[in-house]
């Protein structure tokens, strides 16, 4: 066999490996009673913050929980604690995505992306991340 | 009725209109007078190349045009222009009025365009015989470019976003009732400048990147006409000093991209596999891996068909990391995309056009040219009636399989292999794996493109496939609602890391090997003493930084080898000379940043660890964050670190922050103040800024996460606004540090103790016990009076839990009594929250990153300088 084509096949393979890698290590966008068909599972969760309900945020007994209600697309509202500060003006998001598992009846968020109104009505919005883990933020 | 509007500068906006109208034509004329240039005889040839230079020319002056009107305009804060109101504001610092100027879509397509043009005049004067042909495909590439500014409507699609619209004319203002007064400009303020880009790396990455954007044009240019004219290798070099110019300017505005998000951003690290930050990264590996082809051909002729791939395959990589970044594809994935601007057709038909055009130049024969041609026209037409996905995928991927076929046979191939120790085998292999690596890097960063794939059809069938072979990938494919991974730091390292291992294994051997054939124990004896160096540094770097993964480890010999290598080649072979000295100054600057990424993102310590928080469990292990109280102490890795305040400086709130060592004898050093800040910002919400310190070694990083901005209101004397509570003898109620308790009612109170009851006073007293958090309680009692027809409370205060109460009501039918209750306001009780990381090492991928710059450029002076050579012997 020629050099080129063991090569070729080495390649080949890797792509392969790459392509499955990429939907195995992928997260899935699913709704609160989805992701509470698989606790085990990372999901993202996307809806709309319950401005309703207390945002509980008590940095003087632990700086890196917050909790708030969110409603996802279904309309199921479920509580999300993010092992994070709370971030500035999150009031104002319009929309939250959040990433993590679920635990009982609470989501156990990870990181929060959310995506805040503009203050003139002209459809755009800007988006802002939080994370909490120190995984999230390790780079290379 | 017609509106007549006071202040507005419609001239700016017409000549904007014009200059942009004259760019696209004269880009049209250009491209069409190179194009009959290169058909034509020699008589009539230089009549259109004459042509085709005066067009370009002008749209060269054009393209100057526009950014002029849209200085004067932004400048001048001429807010009836819709994109001067979008991007700027009054109170906006003039240096920043670049980052304004490119901080839309509209503005960046013209800096794109600004450098295609200026790069392409140095084209026009340096290609000589080449000039036809890749003037006409650069001058093609700017029509579309100058198209996307146009904002016209054709049969329903719109065509290019203008920045000259009016505010009052732009659809999603039109309507608003403030754009229809006369006067609507007289007290009109913008919306302002995003405060993540009002910061100086943002007026220097965005026309670095686009400068690196544009270079990749020109080796796709030439190796387009290489194709076009069946030169199929004289391409080569002509295009080799764009090449390394292109590696080395995209290189550059990468790691500033990098630089920017470690000073400006709070996500701590100059890399975090960001979507945006891949797009550009990609198309930089796969020219790194183009330009090392190209030179093998160069040298030994062979690897003809790789060199094209690689080429095309980076230019098609920039258009599509433009696609992925301004279609609004990538929407919820990323933090720093544009908004959509209804341009994605748009964008996705120049990205389908240019990776179509390479297969047709490609094709042999005529008439299966002419077919090809036939057929995709037919299909472009048929996919705009009946928009189908899948189908345009197929398109696409057999214009690629029919453009490497087709090259494949047009030349000639070399019959026997390269040997196994040859350097041409090894810098091919390196190349393939920076190939495999883009692959990996794009595939995971498309999940947006994959999921409307797999939408468009592929989704029943992977159902199927689930329902027959019960695997979890079958089920996500069919769900098609991939997200990015849930750890992507992990699932791109973990791909990454090995690659890099091996590319800087290979950058180390690479120049002890021989084209053709290497003498082995030649090749060992040279590197004998590098591979030395390597084996100590990684062993003493692994003992003081405590590195325990063996892949880390790998990694640190690979790059340190590389370094000793070539600085070893760079000093013993080439004698120190720098005119040679490009790669392997450039190979040195590679191996610094990878040690250095290695060292400050694998080795980064967080030292705002909070140790007093309530443990989590097993979900939350993690903790970053730490709660300083004003003016407490509060110990840190090897610092003690106290808040002292905020001070104020126009939107920008600064938190000083003191950083001490012990002394010898046990007392405060203070070594620095960081005033990490929060921005602000009514439109975009508060955005908080890091601040570092920087020493030789490492750098202290700190960033304010959580600040409480809104005081606590106040009612002026050291007390909080009260509460009322309507109570029964036994009722507690709570108040933000302790509770307090009804315990009864007297009627009976000591009245020696209230100075102010008079004889006939009718005196009730509600006993109430405040008990405060750690236990401690106290009675406190106050009075309920009635003296003739009046009532009034004497008030009774707890100066140490800070309660004070009055009595004012009594409803004896339901026995309850009214209690006033105020807090003390607590003055100390300011805090900041705060993120401190150690990142060590940083500098030397700082270092390494200024070594790469240089050393492409040396190698783009070493090639300029053989051409210009080769040009004189030639003459």
């Amino acid at each position: 066999m020629k050099r080129t084509h063991i090569i070729g096949i080495v390649i080949i393979a890797l792509a392969i490996g790459m392509i499955l890698s990429t939907f195995a290590d992928s997260s899935t966008y699913a709704s609160f009673n989805e992701a509470l068909a698989e606790p085990q599972k990372e999901f993202h969760v996307v809806g709309e913050l319950n401005k309703e309900k207390e945002l509980e945020y008590n940095p003087e007994e632990n700086v890196n929980r917050f909790a708030f209600y969110l409603v996802d697309r279904e309309g199921t509202e479920k509580k999300v604690v993010f092992n994070g500060t709370k971030p500035q003006d999150f009031e104002r998001s319009e929309q939250v995505v959040i990433t993590g598992k679920m635990k009982d009846e609470v989501f156990m968020a990870d990181k929060i992306l959310m995506k805040c109104p503009s203050k003139y009505n002209d459809g755009s919005s800007e988006m802002q991340e939080f994370n909490a883990g120190q995984d999230a933020t390790t780079s290379l | 009725m017609e509106v007549e509007y006071i202040g507005e500068h419609l001239f700016w906006g017409q000549a904007g209109h014009l200059f942009t109208a004259l760019s696209f034509a004269a880009a049209l004329i250009a491209a069409v007078a190179y194009f009959k240039a290169f058909y034509s005889g020699e008589a009539e040839k230089q009549s259109w190349i004459k042509l085709g230079r005066t067009a370009f020319l002008t749209h060269t002056a054009a393209v100057l045009g526009i950014i002029t009107v849209l200085f004067i305009i932004l400048f001048n804060h001429y807010f009836e222009f819709q994109y001067v109101w979008q991007h700027s504001n009054t109170d906006m610092p003039m240096r920043y009025i670049l980052s304004c100027f490119w901080e839309g879509q509209e503005g960046s397509f013209l800096l794109w365009t600004f450098w295609n043009a200026i790069l392409s005049v140095i084209l026009m004067r340096s290609a000589r015989n080449w000039e036809a042909s890749t003037m006409a495909i650069v001058s093609l590439v700017q029509v579309f470019l100058a198209s996307m500014l146009l904002g016209i409507y054709f049969a329903g699609y719109k065509i290019g976003s203008d920045p000259f619209i009016l505010l009052r004319e732009h659809p999603d203002f039109m309507n608003l009732p403030f754009v229809k007064s006369a006067t609507y400009l007289s007290n009109l303020d913008g919306r302002g400048l995003n405060p993540l880009l009002q910061n100086y790396w943002m007026t220097i990455h965005p026309p670095t990147l686009f400068l690196g954007f544009s270079a990749t044009l020109f080796p796709f240019a030439y190796a387009l006409s290489g194709v076009w004219t069946g030169q199929y290798r004289e391409w080569i070099k002509p295009a080799l000093p764009w090449t390394f110019f292109g590696i080395s300017i995209l290189g550059t505005g990468i790691l500033m991209g990098g630089a920017w998000a470690y000073e400006a951003l709070s996500f701590g690290g100059f890399w975090a596999w960001d979507p945006v930050e891949n797009a550009s990264l990609v198309p930089w590996l796969t020219l790194v891996a183009g330009g090392h082809i190209m030179l093998i051909n160069k040298n030994k002729g062979d690897s003809l068909v790789t060199a094209f791939f690689m080429v095309f395959i980076t230019f098609i990589l920039i258009l599509y990391s433009t696609f992925l970044t301004r279609s609004g594809v990538l929407g919820e994935t990323s933090v720093h995309a544009f908004t959509d601007l209804g341009m994605s057709g748009q964008l996705l038909l120049y990205l389908m056009f240019f990776i179509w055009l390479p297969s047709v130049l490609a094709i042999g024969s005529k008439i299966k040219k002419r077919y090809w041609f036939v057929f995709s026209v037919a299909f472009t037409v048929f996919s705009f009636i009946f928009f189908n996905k899948l189908l345009i995928a197929a398109f696409l991927l057999a214009a690629v399989i029919i453009s490497l076929v087709s090259l494949n046979k047009r030349t000639t191939q070399k019959g026997e292999e390269e040997h196994g120790t040859s350097r041409e085998f090894w810098m091919f292999v390196g190349s393939l794996v920076l190939l495999v690596s883009a692959f990996q890097i794009t595939f995971s960063t498309s999940t947006p493109v994959i999921n409307k794939m797999l939408s468009g059809g592929l989704s029943s069938f992977f159902k199927s496939v689930h329902e027959f072979w019960n695997a979890d990938i079958f089920a996500k494919m069919a769900e098609a609602k991939l997200a990015a991974p849930a750890d992507p730091i992990g699932h791109y390292n973990s791909w990454q890391l090995p690659f890099a291992i091996i590319v800087a294994l290979l950058m180390a051997v690479g120049q002890f090997l021989s084209y053709g054939k290497t003498s082995v124990p030649k090749f060992f004896s040279r590197m004998a003493l590098s591979f030395f160096l390597a084996v100590v540094t990684t062993i003493i770097a692994g003992l003081l930084l405590e590195i325990s993964s063996s892949l880390y480890l790998l990694m640190m010999f690979s790059a340190s080898l590389a370094v000793f290598a070539n600085t070893h080649y760079w000093l013993r072979i080439l004698k120190g000379k720098l005119p040679k000295a490009g790669a392997s100054i450039a190979h040195v600057g590679f191996g610094l940043v990878l040690v250095g990424a290695l060292i400050s993102a694998g080795k980064k310590e967080f030292i705002s660890k909070n140790n007093t928080a309530v443990n989590l469990g097993e979900d939350f292990p993690r903790e970053e964050n730490i709660l300083l109280s004003i003016n407490d102490t509060v110990p840190m890795g090897q610092y003690l670190v106290a808040y002292r305040g905020d001070s104020t400086q126009g939107i920008h709130i600064y938190y000083n922050i003191d950083y001490y060592t012990k002394n010898s004898d046990g007392g405060l050093q203070k070594e620095f103040r960081l005033s990490p800040l929060v921005q602000l910002n009514p439109r975009m919400g508060n955005v908080a800024e890091p601040a570092t310190k920087h020493y030789l070694g490492r750098d202290i990083f700190t960033h304010v996460t959580y600040a409480p901005l809104e005081k606590k209101k106040s009612s002026g004397d050291g007390w909080k606004e009260s509460n009322d509570f309507k109570m029964r003898v036994g009722d507690t109620v709570f108040t933000s540090n302790s509770l307090v308790i009804l315990e009864g009612i007297n009627k009976d109170i000591d009245r020696t103790q209230y100075a102010q009851l008079q004889a006939n006073d009718i005196a009730v007293g509600a006993v109430l016990r405040v008990m405060s958090i750690d236990g401690k309680s106290r009675e406190i009692t106050p009075v309920y009076v009635i003296r003739n027809n009046t009532v009034f409370s004497i008030d009774a205060t707890d100066q140490k839990n800070g309660v004070q109460a009055g009595f004012f009501h009594i409803d004896p039918s339901a026995e309850t009594f009214s209690i006033r209750l105020r807090e003390k306001e607590d003055p100390d009780k300011e805090f900041i929250i705060l993120k401190a990381i150690i990142f060590p090492g940083i500098n030397i991928l700082w270092i390494g990153s200024i070594l790469m710059a240089i050393g492409t450029m040396l190698a783009v002076f070493a090639r300029i300088r053989r051409k210009s050579k080769l040009v004189i012997n030639e003459s």
